[in-house]
């Protein structure tokens, strides 16, 4: 036990380690990013009101400190990070981090169903294939899975609000409640559930085709191992071989490019919560490109890199904990 | 790119063996392959389309030349119909193939060039230019990227161009991990030592030696690149972001969204046109890593 709680601590200890370079990275890219936008945000803002005069302009670029030299707007760029604070949005006047804050559990919520939607379904799909290799349902399978690898997700979302909510109208087609119904206990449970179907599902198609690909590959390789031909000779049945040798054995790359896939996630989500006017991240960045405030837009590109991190870090203690010999390497 | 994490462990580990012979079997093999002839077929076609959009519809695709909301498959000088502005949607159609498959070839070809470059130097140099280049790659592939694209779009000009380099730009990653696998792997074999005994230079060994044997890896990534390069233009264009002055099926499904509940055609036809395309380059990547993969051989 004591052996296993060192191990974890050691992947732990050693996943921040590498996570630290790679933030510092993504620190100075947002930095770079956001002197490189053309224009400041005192800039768009006088545009708008069309009345500025030279003097407001500078008032207003003192107040978020747009009139610094670089390095001390990088030194108060890093400062206010180190204090969990991504500065003041200029066009919602608040603090970026409550924005993004607010708007993130939604998307986590989105990104969770799709992914545990995708894995169940990608390695049910994978396995059928496998099972059935150069026979016609991996055949058929095969052009399904190879159709979700090459349809747009918002295309999806749109056919799918199509048939599912304007003509059968059996889904709600966008937001994530209903509004002002004043739901609660099990009832909002249920509403915000049917609201999630259609996204999730879109934001899926994706992944299943990815993970369906991978069980396959991996089950198949897995079949030729002498212990699952020891396992056919003890005369075991088909489906025990299949589900308790060869796919869970399968399971362990696929749970590692599951790790690698919330980045994709979370740039799906985006154009998927436009879609769906689904009241996460992704809107709020699309929001945030339409009013040019990139002081939100970096926030976020910020702290999705930083979830992404922690997943990784995640994906590595679970890794850890199921199979001994792995010690705690992140993707290399 | 995560997206091809699948895709890339398929790759063949590297052949062994000269191009003219090995291109002989691969065209072989790709000959006797139904779904490659299906993708190619596909492909053609729409690269044809694209080819001849100013011939088959002249003028500019977005302009108004008939009545909004024409149905489809109702009058015969506007087979697709018109949209809600009376553009004709088969004249955008066509002409988005241009855009789309100009954005998916350049954005694929300057993020494998990239990624190439920097997973050569990494994989043959090793020691401390690999760990640079690993952390580089690492740091690119930890920030989404359809986020980071999106901010690299709102930054650059609105152009097609801009926006294929920033695609190409957001996806070197996959290339680069790939590329420096192939060369790790390849630069300890006998005919490395060969040419390095024989006092060949170090951009003889990786351009002449080493490269041709991870081309193979290379191709298939590239044109799997195509694909998600398309898909990413859609993505882009459909949030209005892509370049307006160029008609393109993303921004055609983007403005047909409105019109959901009455004329589902202005989004349901270019989003087919987009799965037909990727699906058809998905085909081709599919036939060219069959036909590449030696391992199936051994099978």
């Amino acid at each position: 036990m004591l052996g296993t709680l060192n191990r974890l601590l050691w992947t732990l200890v050693r996943g921040v380690l590498r996570a630290v370079p790679t933030l510092v990275g993504v620190v100075v890219v947002s930095f770079l990013l956001m002197q490189a936008a053309p224009g400041d945000a005192a800039d768009v803002m006088a545009g708008e009101s069309g009345t500025s005069t030279v003097e407001t302009m500078a008032i207003l670029r003192a107040r978020f400190g747009l009139d610094q030299p670089v390095l001390t707007q990088f030194v108060g760029f890093v400062a206010n990070l180190a204090h969990f604070s991504l500065g003041r949005s200029p066009r919602w006047d608040v603090p970026v981090a409550d924005l993004i804050l607010a708007r993130l559990p939604d998307t986590l919520l989105l990104m969770g169903s799709a992914l545990g939607f995708a894995v169940v379904l990608g390695i049910g799909l994978g396995a059928v294939m496998a099972s059935f290799v150069n026979r016609w349902p991996d055949r058929i399978l095969s052009v399904v899975t190879l159709l979700f690898y090459s349809v747009p997700g918002f295309w999806t979302g749109l056919m799918a609000i199509l048939i599912f909510s304007v003509g059968l109208g059996l889904l709600p087609s966008g937001g994530s409640q209903t509004i002002a119904a004043g739901l609660t206990g099990w009832d909002r449970v249920w509403d915000v559930a049917a609201h999630l179907v259609l996204p999730a599902a879109a934001l899926s198609t994706f992944f299943v085709a990815v993970y369906a690909r991978l069980t396959r590959a991996a089950m198949l390789e897995v079949q030729g191992q002498d212990y699952v031909r020891t396992a056919t000779a003890k005369g075991l049945h088909p489906i025990v071989v299949a589900t308790r040798h060869v796919l869970r054995n399968a399971l362990v790359p696929v749970t590692t490019v599951a790790g690698l896939h919330v980045g994709s996630l979370l740039g799906g989500a985006m154009v998927i919560e436009t879609v769906f006017s689904w009241p996460g991240l992704g809107r709020l960045a699309f929001e945030a490109v339409m009013k040019r405030d990139f002081s939100v837009l970096l926030g976020i590109l910020v702290v999705s890199s930083v979830v992404v991190v922690v997943v990784d870090v995640l994906v590595d203690l679970l890794h850890a904990a199921l199979d001994p010999r792995i010690e705690g390497h992140g993707h290399g | 790119m995560a997206e091809h994490a699948g895709r890339a462990a398929a790759v063949p580990r590297g052949a062994r063996l000269r191009l003219s012979p090995r291109l002989r079997r691969t065209l072989g093999r790709l000959a006797v392959n139904p779904t490659a002839w299906l993708g190619f077929a596909i492909l053609g076609t729409v690269i044809g389309l694209a080819a001849f959009a100013p011939v088959l519809f002249p003028g500019d695709p977005l302009d108004m030349v008939a009545e909004p909301f024409v149905r489809p498959f109702v009058a015969l000088a506007h087979p697709l119909g018109t949209d809600s502005l009376g553009r004709d949607v088969a004249a955008g159609i066509v002409h988005g193939a241009r855009a789309s498959l100009l954005v998916g070839f350049v954005a694929a070809l300057v993020g494998t060039l990239v990624g190439t470059a920097i997973g050569a130097v990494a994989g043959y140099r090793g020691g401390l230019v690999d760990d640079l280049l690993v952390r580089l790659t690492e740091l690119f592939q930890t920030i989404p990227s359809f986020i980071f694209l999106v901010v690299l779009v709102a930054i650059v000009p609105p152009k097609a161009v801009w926006v294929a380099l920033a695609i190409g730009i957001v996806s070197w990653p996959t290339v680069a991990r790939l590329v420096r696998a192939e060369f790790r792997s390849l630069r300890r074999r006998d005919f490395v030592l060969a040419a390095r005994s024989v006092g060949h230079s170090a951009s003889h060994i990786v351009l002449r030696e080493i490269l041709p044997n991870a081309l193979p890896a290379i191709i298939v990534t590239g044109s799997v690149m195509v694909a998600s390069a398309i898909l990413l233009e859609s993505a882009l264009s459909f949030l209005g972001m892509g370049d307006p002055d160029v008609v393109s099926w993303g921004a055609m499904i983007g403005s047909g969204r409105e019109q959901l509940r009455t004329a589902w055609y202005l989004t349901a036809l270019p989003g087919a046109a987009i799965v037909v395309t990727v699906l058809a380059l998905n085909l081709v990547g599919d036939a060219l890593n069959d036909a590449l993969n030696p391992r199936l051989e051994d099978r």
